[in-house]
């Protein structure tokens, strides 16, 4: 049988999960111990306000892609309404989800807090609604796994402005009677970019893959103001988030999207 | 004047000429700074304050941030962590946006500003709720952060500190989103200052949402994510929340007084004077002495110097200086290398450490004395508070700067910080580095407060180590797997420890016994702090068995 949205979720909400040193550090000055998870099991944690719990904890119960992915087999292409994903909210508190967090070799188990449950459910995007005829033509774009991803990319901050809807449906249609395939690379890359460049037609979001082929061209002014430090950094100078295989990848994206729509 | 920064004017002496200064600047800023004619305020060395603010960076960063509100919890983490003062976050209420919203006519104007605000549990559901309770409370409100495109050099540092929130992911500097930048900046620029009813007493990160925070301004010459940057920051805004812009900073030669004094742009808002390696805890001592006898009791003087100032050079003034009792707060930024001089060895660098003067070659493996501690040092002259701390662990950190600026007396506060170049690391490790350094022991955190109790260990405090109680600490990998975090997981990380490792990537000798240096600085700061050390204990037991086995 198929696990609901709701199993889904607390099974997420449920696996275990690793302190960091970083974590842990602000938990000990937070609640004035030295143990972290002798603070997550004192009283001082549950006298704390919400905003606090989410301050000490978010950052390990914040979903991705993968956990957006999984919920898309159950989600019907309008999203569920507002009603619902309350009513989702209160289901998973009411069960009192319980998750184990490890650090230094021990573990403790702790009811997920409702502060926590809340975010990590409205960061699913499970309200957010598709349009029909764009799924529809998406399905002759790529196969059955890759459409998962991409429906759900789909439900994202970046197409939920009217113009950018409209721009998604002029892509799948143009692609479409080009027989054009697409993956989730390409789609992950486009949502990345029309988040970012907002674009309200095809003609502008070219324009906006070819400034960026041109900003990395012009790169040629380098990121370093001194050679002599760059000498001395050798292969580490860029940080991994902006250097050399993210550079290619975008360039390798900005030229298939060209390929395809222009 | 760069009309698209936030420029911050300090008054300036009387003798000074303003307009003079000011075209300099334009100068400067239009690439003409070399053709103009020799300075009266060049030869006193003398630039006003808060210059750096007129810098504009936006020609240079690559790379720039991007958020996603709906992750942000306002943790601020981003903030507290820029070299270049180039994030800050906002609490803006409803009645200021929609004020601010109403100057914009297109949609998608309005649209780019919403979608950069969220609303957060801690601005937005924790004020609804006490409004709900007492009407007459202050009430939810937006929240949001905003890029300085003038100063953000796109180290990417704030991405790595915001970490698993993924609130922010660098993006490629283009022509098309450069102006969403810049309006969104002056968004940021218009709207009212965060109001005081919304940071936390608590909180100490909240002090980053005041204006007056911002009490090093960027457009400064360091290295892209410099970590001596950011914790100069972090620093000073602690400062102005603690004694307003009463202070004053005396800078030992170093990194820190060249990229702090590129003129004529000047990052402090404060009197700041640059003094030489050897002496400017002796330079403090006449500016204290001078203060305390002209009704300025109550100004808090900071002294700012690197690993080769404090430990080598002026190790000396530095000694003399705490045994005076006079009420100096001492900043060191032990980045364990002359970082600006070329990358000299320090007394303050690691065993087995690639530098100038300790070359990694056949005879000899790199520096091989073992690392002084300037901070145990420290703690053993007569009452001087000493924290040792890194700026990522961001509550530990304020509360040694908050409890130094309490003492009435001498503090040291003894900083890892990240140089990029002498490290051989990228732009944006100084956040990671700094955090692995205090989980791998290289660089353990702790605060020592005379005042505290009568005994040494009730008197210092190990507390933000992992593993307090162990030799070392243990985590989890990405595959689920469980690795020991020693110093030489640490010096794995880093390029002047490469040469240590075999293309095995096992470690050498020397790295073992550098290793074995930390283990032994560690358990000496246990028994300070009176913590018993299992795995040592069980050493000492096993010995103990041994010797009487034989």
């Amino acid at each position: 049988m198929n696990p609901s949205i709701e199993q889904i979720i607390r099974a997420d909400l449920m696996r275990h999960r690793t302190l960091s040193t970083k974590q842990a550090s602000v938990i000990c000055s937070c609640l004035d111990v030295n143990d972290p998870l002798e603070g997550l099991a004192s009283d001082a944690f549950g006298d704390l306000e919400d905003y606090e719990v989410e301050w000490l904890l978010a950052g390990l119960f914040t979903p991705g892609d993968n956990e957006r992915v999984a919920c898309e087999p159950r989600l019907p292409t309008s999203g569920l309404t507002a009603a619902a994903l309350e009513e989702l909210i209160d289901t998973i508190n009411r069960h009192a989800p319980l998750s184990t967090l490890t650090f230094d070799q021990r573990k403790i188990t702790i009811l997920v807090p409702p502060v926590l449950v809340d975010r990590y459910v409205r960061l699913l995007h499970l309200d957010r609604c598709l349009d029909e005829e764009v799924v529809a033509k998406l399905r002759s774009l790529v196969d059955d796994i890759s459409l998962r991803y991409i429906t759900s990319l789909a439900r994202q901050d970046a197409w939920q402005p009217l113009s950018q809807r409209q721009l998604l449906q002029q892509i799948v249609t143009v692609l479409g009677s080009r027989s054009g395939r697409i993956d989730g690379d390409l789609f992950t890359f486009m949502t990345e970019m029309v988040y970012s460049g907002r674009p309200h037609s095809i003609e502008i979001w070219l324009t906006q893959l070819r400034n960026l082929l041109e900003s990395y061209r012009l790169e040629q002014e380098h990121p370093v103001y001194n050679p002599r430090l760059e000498e001395y950094q050798g292969n580490s100078v860029r940080s991994q988030l902006c250097g050399e295989q993210i550079k290619a990848h975008r360039l390798a994206m900005a030229h298939a999207w060209i390929a395809l729509l222009g | 004047m760069s009309a698209r920064a936030k420029i911050y004017t300090e008054p300036a002496p009387q003798w000074y000429d303003v307009k003079r200064a000011r075209e300099i600047i334009q100068a400067y800023n239009t690439g003409q700074g070399s053709s103009q004619v020799a300075d009266a305020f060049v030869a006193q060395s003398a630039v006003l304050a808060g210059t750096g603010s007129h810098r504009d960076f936006s020609y240079i960063a690559p790379d720039l941030p991007e958020l996603t509100a709906e992750n942000c919890v306002a943790c601020m983490e981003c903030v507290q962590n820029c070299p270049d003062a180039a994030i800050w976050g906002k609490v803006v209420t409803p009645t200021a946006l929609d004020a601010e919203l109403s100057h914009f006519a297109a949609e998608d104007d309005r649209s780019l500003i919403q979608r950069q605000l969220v609303k957060t549990t801690k601005f937005w559901k924790t004020y609804e709720k006490r409004k709900a309770d007492d009407p007459t409370a202050a009430g939810g409100a937006w929240f949001g952060i905003f890029i300085d495109p003038t100063k953000c050099k796109g180290c990417g540092e704030c991405v790595l500190a915001c970490g698993e929130h993924n609130a922010l992911r660098m993006i490629k500097k283009t022509r098309d989103n450069l102006p969403h930048y810049f309006s969104l900046w002056d968004f940021y620029k218009k709207v009212p200052e965060t109001p005081s009813e919304y940071i936390s007493a608590k909180l100490k990160v909240d002090i980053m949402l005041r204006d007056g925070a911002n009490q090093y301004v960027g457009g400064a010459g360091s290295c892209m994510g410099c970590g001596e940057a950011s914790v100069i920051r972090q620093l000073l805004a602690m400062t102005y929340e603690k004694v307003g812009s009463r202070y004053g900073v005396v800078a030992a030669t170093g990194c820190n007084t060249v990229y702090g004094s590129t003129y004529p742009y000047n990052p402090y808002r404060a009197p700041w004077i640059n003094s030489l390696f050897e002496n400017a805890p002796t330079v403090a001592m006449g500016i204290r002495a001078f203060w305390d006898q002209t009704d300025r009791r109550d100004h808090a003087l900071w002294v700012f110097g690197g690993d080769g100032a404090m430990l080598d050079i002026g190790f000396q003034a530095l000694s003399r200086m705490l045994v005076s009792g006079m009420n100096i707060k001492v900043l060191i930024m032990d980045t364990q290398v002359y970082s600006n001089t070329g990358g000299q060895t320090s007394t303050g660098s690691f065993v087995g450490q690639e530098a100038k003067m300790s070359i990694h070659g056949t005879a000899v493996h790199g520096k091989q004395e073992l690392r002084k501690e300037i901070g145990n040092i420290c703690m053993m002259h007569p009452r001087v508070f000493v924290a040792q701390t890194v700026g990522p662990l961001t509550s530990h950190f304020y509360k040694s700067v908050e409890q130094a600026i309490n003492f009435d007396g001498p503090a040291v506060i003894n900083v890892f910080t990240t140089c990029q170049p002498e490290h051989q690391v990228a732009d944006d490790k100084a956040y990671d580095q700094a955090l692995l350094a205090v989980e791998s022991r290289a660089f353990p955190v702790f605060i020592y407060n005379p005042d505290a109790g009568p005994t040494i260990a009730s008197r210092m405090s190990l507390q933000g180590n992992p593993s307090s109680k162990r030799d070392w600490h243990r985590r989890k990998t990405r595959d689920g797997n469980e690795e020991v975090v020693d110093f030489i997981t640490f010096a794995r990380s880093e390029g002047r420890f490469s040469k240590h490792f075999d293309k095995d990537g096992q470690a050498s000798v020397t790295l073992h016994h550098s290793m074995q240096d930390r283990l032994n600085n560690w358990r000496v700061l246990q028994q300070l702090a009176g913590v018993e050390n299992s795995d040592f204990r069980a050493e000492i037991d096993a010995q103990r068995i041994h010797d009487v086995a034989g």
